[in-house]
């Protein structure tokens, strides 16, 4: 008898959870393929806004995130040899990929306060609230020698 | 409703996973992000391997599983999995009457 991975309601759930979350405007979600499967998105936590990422295998090294201006960059590499003396039988996860999926910040998050922390695979980004985004009155002065 | 007091929503998921075959094992690696050793479990039943993790983020509960059926040349008493980075690995050892073994030759 061959190896037998039983999964008989995966593409169904599969198609049902990515529908489900495409509808509610989820976070994204994992990183498999050289693609975001899902389009990732911020949730507010209290005062943050938190970013997850699966990134299943990767390490800090593989990763790398910038911000710049309202819009944060995250690159990933990944690349994984067969273990030696091992022939495939199946193949699902993403093996080898290198890309760089950018999203726009939430308009109240100050990107000059981000953290970021990578444990079992799960990379989560955390930007705090900015501190003023309400409308504010600007003084209007006064020029010398001129008239309304 | 608060945030705080909307119920858990539960996410049910499989397992992305690549399987593996050498001369004296089995080797599944499976994508579990998120979830931490206490929160894995691996049966065995019969030739059935069950791999199951769950994981809680806020009020996010995400349960994950996949299940195998294994060879006949499986050994079901020789199954070890360490976790790291997010992936499982399992080794699944052969019999000893499955593994190559070299004949001598008389005379």
């Amino acid at each position: 008898m061959l190896f037998g991975v039983r999964d008989p309601l995966f593409d169904n759930l599969r198609a049902l959870r990515l529908l489900d979350e495409m509808a509610r405007g989820q976070a994204g979600r994992p990183l498999a393929d050289g693609h975001f499967t899902e389009g990732p998105g911020f949730v507010q936590e209290g005062d943050r806004f938190v970013l997850r990422v699966e990134v299943a295998g990767l390490r800090s090294d593989d990763l790398e995130l910038s911000v710049h201006e309202r819009t944060l960059t995250l690159r990933a590499r990944r690349r994984e040899e067969a273990p030696e003396g091992f022939r495939i039988l199946r193949r699902e996860r993403g093996v080898e990929y290198n890309v760089a999926q950018t999203v726009a910040l939430p308009s109240q998050a100050d990107p000059d306060q981000c953290t970021a922390s990578l444990a079992d695979g799960l990379l989560t980004v955390s930007f705090a609230t900015r501190s003023h985004t309400g409308p504010r009155r600007i003084d209007i002065g006064a020029v010398e020698g001129r008239t309304a | 409703m608060s945030e705080n007091q909307q119920p858990e929503r539960v996410i049910e998921r499989t397992i992305p996973c690549d399987v593996f075959e050498g001369q004296e094992s089995f080797l599944i690696l499976a994508d579990l992000p998120g979830v931490t050793r206490e929160g894995l479990t691996i049966d065995v039943h019969g030739h059935t391997l069950l791999v199951r993790g769950e994981r809680r983020i806020g009020r996010e509960h995400t349960r994950f599983e996949r299940r195998f059926t294994l060879p006949d040349s499986a050994d079901v008493e020789q199954v070890h999995a360490v976790t790291r980075d997010g992936v499982v690995r399992v080794e699944i050892h052969k019999t000893q009457r499955s593994r190559p073994r070299r004949i001598q030759i008389q005379g």
